[in-house]
């Protein structure tokens, strides 16, 4: 299905008897040609990052055909290939290296799936001029659904003019409205995906909590909960289907995150109900650390069979083999825990937990204003930091580096949260440090647990018979290039530490979040900080 | 962007026919190509059913670009567009002497169409003027049909010389023979004598074929309604011929 360069109009019918208006209208010089059906389907990723990145991507007769997205319509075809064994769900199961390209670039880790299925019944025809020649294109389409694929939801003309006989499909346009034809926003995608009830939106960890500077504490707190409550179940649920590895993610993400908002505002909810509402959610996240545990080493193959010399590859291949075959009974396991009566009951008594209509009994901070309550705690998150970090050292331990780390990241978190009250211009370049040193410190801490990975690997296998030599040089060799780059990760650390722990950021800091200069917080009845 | 020529001091060899049908398989290789009816008798247009162009004010280089783009046509085959002859094209030469750099005009007013085609070929009537002048001046190659006559071939002689006489680069120089008779002696003897004097000479030869003269009736190219005869299979080869020499050029 080309695109032209040339304008097109797109119409829509609610009868099909136009045709045969139209031939009685313009007679032989309209030339119809014989219809063609093909039954098509829609793959994009979870969070639709074809869509969104302007490209559709569908399989029919046997065949993968990647396109431009034209509106909500098919455009110019990038690549197509045949479809052989299971279908493709990683960018790099494309051959055709344009669509690998592309789709690598778009989907990072995600996978594909279907997302919706339809018939679509094309008819191409043409108007000419009395010297023959043609002046205008029509392309009819009607989107077949339903029992059989026989009924039409709808259906579509597109008018293409041709370049210089721009007039002619002005006419040819104002033909088909006057026998009924009406201007149509969507295109026969949107018509099939909304038809599949599966239409393309956004997806973020970092949805929009709608909270502000006045709410109390603990409704604020409530509202962020039930929406990051809500990206859960989503993930949640699509766990078992196993199209790819971060749903498992995505749903650790949320779970954490409940957690931390729970232990970083203190005093929202009754303590003790509190604390077992964390344990829940540090369980639930228990369940799956097997799991990640063997997505994130199966992820990281490619990456260590580079780093090797081809001699070492083959006892690092079966390595990975083991844990994909190990992966492959976690991930039944996790199914079965999260199909469980015990799970469901579980994710009902967080969810009852948070509802808007549970009543819990008040505490110290519950019906504060949110906005000072919380720019204290950052403020007092951001002083701790600094603290740490200046009693570091070049030579400190890594346990101390590590701890720098695991308050990054709580003030990240807290940011996150709260990013609807706080003064985000005011504090970018503060963030966007914390930002990097976060991402240095994971880079960081990364290769540690690399090497703690690869080395509890060998500490079970060095009794074991088979090619322990083998398995010993590539494992060694991979260790010892990890602890190197970990060396490298670390000594970088210090230099984006101290941008972030500048007098200026502090500065900066202070201004925007220390309650007595804070501007909204000034107000407010909380009490002046200790700090 | 490649620019062609179709041309020929002498009147009926196959220039049109050339231009009409390797439009249509530059096209068909995948290359956005637009057709440029430079001969006021519109024939090739024709072929394409297109009807002779708008009159468009020709008072300067810019005029005269906005006045082609105004007139492209897209032909019912996606990917090649037409801009059809028109009467005016007779005054070409009169406004090409009132500008500067008068033989040089042509190649820069066609590089303004650079980003919409990958080729742009021109049949050109059997003339020598200031417009075939800067046809020299603007083609990459010029395509020249040389029936294997003495005739045609004292005409191509002359238009070499006219080229070193001008000190215009002969590689341009891409003959070819055109209505060859096998069974004509004569044709024979020309075809195996003449290439050899000219190393520009393209391989590719077109047959004498009376399915040529039926585009005349049908109104469309060669290739689009009989791809299969003996002119139409020598006129994809001459593509081919012509888009390999690009490719091992570059
Ligand atoms: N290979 C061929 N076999 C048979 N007839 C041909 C062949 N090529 C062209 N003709 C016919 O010869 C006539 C002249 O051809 P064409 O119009 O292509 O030549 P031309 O060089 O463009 O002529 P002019 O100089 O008038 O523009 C036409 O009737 C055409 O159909
Ligand atoms: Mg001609």
């Amino acid at each position: 299905m080309e695109s032209s360069e040339s304008t097109s109009e797109h119409f829509a019918f609610s009868e099909g008897v136009i045709l045969e208006r139209l031939r009685a209208e313009w007679g032989k010089r309209f030339v119809l040609h014989a219809p063609e059906s093909v039954s098509l389907t829609l793959w994009d990723s979870f969070e639709w990052q074809l869509w969104f990145g302007g490209l559709v991507l569908y399989s029919s007769e046997g065949g993968y055909h990647l396109c431009a997205r034209d509106g909500g319509w098919i455009g110019a075809e990038i690549s197509s290939e045949k479809i052989s064994g299971s279908p493709s769900r990683y960018a790099a199961d494309f051959k055709a290296p344009a669509a690998r390209e592309k789709l690598a670039s778009l989907l990072a880790l995600r996978g594909l799936a279907p997302v919706g299925t339809a018939v679509f019944r094309r008819r191409l025809a043409e108007l000419r001029n009395d010297k023959e020649k043609i002046v205008c294109r029509f392309d009819w389409l009607e989107v077949l659904a339903g029992p059989n694929d026989r009924e039409a939801i709808v259906r579509y003309c597109r008018v293409r003019s041709l370049l210089g006989y721009e007039m002619e499909a002005q006419v040819a346009a104002e033909a088909l409205r006057a026998h009924g034809a009406q201007a149509c926003a969507e295109g026969p995608l949107e018509i099939l995906l909304r038809n599949a009830c599966n239409l393309p939106r956004p997806y973020s960890l970092r949805p929009v909590f709608d909270v502000d500077h006045h709410m109390s504490a603990r409704d604020a707190v409530g509202r962020i909960v039930r929406a990051m409550l809500v990206l859960l179940r989503e993930n949640e649920e699509r766990i078992p289907g196993d199209v790819d590895t971060e749903f498992l993610h995505d749903y650790r993400i949320c779970l954490r995150k409940i957690r931390s908002v729970l232990s970083l505002v203190k005093g929202i909810y009754p303590e003790k109900e509190a604390e077992k509402m964390r344990h829940l959610l540090a369980r639930l996240a228990r369940e799956t650390n097997k799991l990640r545990d063997l997505d994130v080493y199966l992820l990281s193959r490619e990456r260590y069979m580079e780093m090797l010399p081809p001699a070492f590859r083959a006892a690092l291949g079966a390595m990975f083999s083991e844990f994909a075959a190990e992966r492959a009974s976690e991930i039944l396991k996790v199914t079965r825990t999260i199909r469980s009566k015990a799970h469901h009951k579980r994710m009902a008594e967080l969810e009852t937990f948070f509802n808007e209509s549970t009543v819990h009994d008040p505490t110290e901070n519950a019906f504060v204003p949110v906005g000072p309550f919380v720019f204290q705690r950052i403020y007092k998150r951001y002083r701790k930091i600094r603290a740490i970090a200046a009693t570091l050292e070049d030579d400190a331990p890594d346990e101390a580096v590590h701890q720098v780390r695991i308050e990054g990241k709580k003030l990240r978190y807290l940011i996150e949260f709260f990013e609807e009250i706080i003064p985000t211009t005011e504090v970018a370049t503060a963030e966007k440090q914390l930002r990097r040193l976060q991402a240095q410190l994971g880079n960081f801490n990364d290769c540690s647990v690399q090497q703690k990975a690869l080395l509890d690997y060998w500490e079970k296998k060095k009794n074991k018979p088979g090619d322990q030599l083998g398995i010993a040089l590539s494992l060694g060799g991979l260790v010892s290039l990890l602890h190197r780059s970990q060396l490298k990760q670390r000594e970088r650390i210090f230099s984006v530490m101290n941008e972030f722990c500048s007098d200026i950021t502090a500065a900066v800091i202070k201004q925007n979040f220390k309650s007595s200069t804070a501007g909204p917080a000034a107000t407010s009845s909380c009490e002046p900080s200790p700090l | 962007m490649k620019i062609l020529a179709a041309y020929s001091i002498k009147g009926g060899v196959g220039k049109t026919a050339l231009a009409v049908n390797l439009a249509y398989a530059l096209r068909k290789a995948g290359l956005r190509t637009l057709l440029i009816d430079l001969d006021p008798q519109g024939a090739a247009a024709f072929y394409y059913r297109v009807d002779t162009a708008e009159k468009f004010k020709m008072d300067g280089a810019r005029s005269l670009l906005q006045g082609l783009r105004k007139n492209i046509r897209e032909s019912d085959f996606p990917g090649l567009d037409i801009i059809p002859s028109n009467l005016a094209y007779r005054h070409f030469d009169i406004l090409l002497h009132g500008m500067k750099k008068k033989r040089a005009q042509l190649r820069s007013i066609l590089d303004g169409l650079k980003s919409d085609y990958d080729v742009i070929l021109m049949d050109c009537p059997p003339n020598i003027t200031l417009l075939s002048e800067n046809v020299f001046r603007a083609s990459d190659a010029l395509l020249v049909p040389v029936i294997p006559t003495i005739l045609s071939q004292r005409t191509f002689e002359q238009l070499a010389e006219f080229f070193e006489d001008k000190k215009l680069p002969t590689e341009i120089l891409r003959p070819f023979f055109s209505m060859v008779q096998g069974r004509n002696r004569m044709h024979r003897e020309i075809m195996q004598n003449l290439p050899a004097l000219f190393p520009g000479f393209l391989k590719s030869s077109i047959p004498f074929s009376a399915d040529v003269e039926k585009m005349g009736v049908q109104r469309m190219p060669l290739l689009a309604y009989s791809e299969k005869s003996s002119a139409a299979v020598a006129y994809l080869a001459l593509c081919e011929e012509i888009l390999g020499q690009w490719d091992s050029e570059s």
